[in-house]
């Protein structure tokens, strides 16, 4: 049993190898399944089409992906013992999901968590503290990995009965991390004013405050990449000139 | 083993981390200055230079669909660059090469995030391949082509750092040198305003997503507090 988990949790996490701009991780879709796709089929064209199916368009979060996985995994499963389940109804619980779980996905770890565990880690390194990176990767990491292998697990165990709890009740706990988030950003903005200040006096966290502002309006109408580029380079030429 | 070699093996395997969807997050900046200075013997260094980068991008989100500037690369580069040419110069001229470090890992961020629009559109084609061999029944050998991806993530990381850090540290020790003391007393607060850029890009992520109560709640909580201890 255990082995049989191993061959696809490990693919799990290289879903992402051949991220494309056409079937963005369709392929590491098929690749997940693989070793069991033979199973499920009576013979080499109900194999093709199987196959067929599962290679095509997958764009979902990676991390997430996995109760997808799993979830397709049971009901591909099922349907091979016989049971009654249409191929458009496996198509369905799979691109409903993808959309849903993306949002919820993208949200929880892109907005709330990765911005929570960066500011904590920021927090401490700026007083040498080496815990920040420690506490970052305990904190993400174990909501990363409770969904890769937990999400999994629980996908195969439940099939598409786990669809609408998981919906539901996934990350309920998001607002109260995104509240903690908040604040430790506002600690953030304090700390770097106050130190700022204390090197530099008024004048230095004044430009300070201005960098604040342009990084705000700039990143409205440019990318990130080139908002960061522009304003280290005009802060650059200020400390130089004054 | 030879420093570079280390840097870009290191930078190889953290690309891959990145890249690939293993994503452990030991390739944020905050974490692979770390990794890097243990690697080099200096961690408080490469904390330092891992944070310095980290705290430009830090409220930087990532949407579906946009392009992903290459903050890893760029990151690891910085780190390696403030730590090797720290070293070089016995610790001298600080502030200098903390601003040239940071400004040539913001352009070697640039650079992956212009190899990886190309990559992106030719991943297409390595899966088209993969699809075709699958159809044909060839079936491991679609596998290892998915798998070879990895391949050319690690090699990417790998080369790119191989390539910069060796010049990058010619370049910012001889302009140090050269302007360093010049610069010197202006430059050294760039540390305490590239942490500025962050704070920007936080204050516009939670106030646009409505958490600017518990924002403005954790600066002036921190604020008063420091008014009070003086």
């Amino acid at each position: 049993m255990l082995r049989s988990h191993l061959r696809h949790l490990w693919r799990l996490f290289f879903l992402q190898s051949t991220h494309n701009e056409r079937t963005f991780d369709g392929l590491g879709f098929f690749h997940v399944l693989a070793p069991e796709m033979r199973s499920w089929a009576a013979d080499e064209k109900e194999f093709k089409e199987i196959a067929n199916r599962h290679m095509g368009y997958f764009n979902a979060n990676p991390i997430l992906a996995s109760y997808i996985l799993g979830i397709v995994q049971n009901m591909e499963r099922r349907r091979a013992e016989g049971l009654e389940l249409s191929l458009d109804r496996i198509d369905r619980v799979k691109s409903i999901l993808s959309a849903v779980l993306t949002a919820k996905g993208d949200y929880f770890f892109e907005i709330v968590l990765i911005p929570l565990g960066l500011t904590i880690a920021c927090i401490f390194a700026m007083y040498s503290s080496y815990f920040g990176p420690v506490i970052f990767l305990v904190l993400y990491n174990y909501y990363h990995l409770q969904a890769r292998i937990g999400g999994y697990l629980m996908g195969l165990r439940m099939g598409e009965g786990l669809g609408r709890e998981l919906v539901e009740h996934i990350y309920k706990e998001q607002g109260v991390l995104g509240g903690c988030a908040a604040f430790a950003s506002g600690v953030f903005t304090a700390l770097v004013i106050v130190r700022a200040n204390s090197f530099g006096g008024f004048r230095l966290s004044i430009w300070g405050v201005g960098v604040m502002a342009a990084v705000f309006l700039l990143r409205r109408r440019i990318s990130v990449i080139w908002g960061v580029v522009i304003v280290f380079v005009a802060t650059a030429i200020y400390l130089l000139l004054v | 083993m030879n420093a570079y070699f280390a840097v870009s093996l290191i930078g190889g395997a953290l690309t891959l981390e990145y890249r690939s969807s293993l994503r452990f997050m030991l390739s944020q900046p905050i974490c692979s200055g770390l990794i890097l200075g243990l690697a080099l013997g200096a961690p408080s260094e490469g904390l330092f230079a891992g944070l310095m980068f980290q705290v430009m991008f830090l409220g930087y989100v990532h949407l579906r669909g946009e392009r992903i500037p290459d903050i890893p690369i760029g990151g690891m580069a910085s780190s390696a660059l403030y730590i090797l040419s720290m070293r070089r110069l016995g610790g001298a001229f600080g502030g200098t090469i903390l601003f040239l470090s940071l400004l040539l890992g913001l352009l070697v961020s640039l650079g992956g995030y212009g190899l990886y629009r190309i990559w992106e559109r030719k991943a297409w084609d390595v899966s088209a391949l993969a699809m075709r061999y699958i159809m044909e029944g060839r079936f491991r050998l679609a596998s290892r082509l998915h798998m070879a991806g990895l391949l050319f993530h690690f090699a990417f990381g790998f080369v790119m750092l191989l390539v910069v850090i060796p010049v990058g540290v010619e370049f910012v020790t001889a302009v140090a040198v050269r302007a360093g003391s010049e610069w010197g007393g202006a430059v050294d607060s760039i540390r305490y305003i590239v942490p500025f850029i962050g704070a920007g890009l936080l204050v516009r992520l939670y106030f646009v997503r409505d958490r600017a109560f518990w924002f403005g709640a954790g600066f002036l909580v921190t604020y008063v507090l420091f008014l009070f201890k003086g």
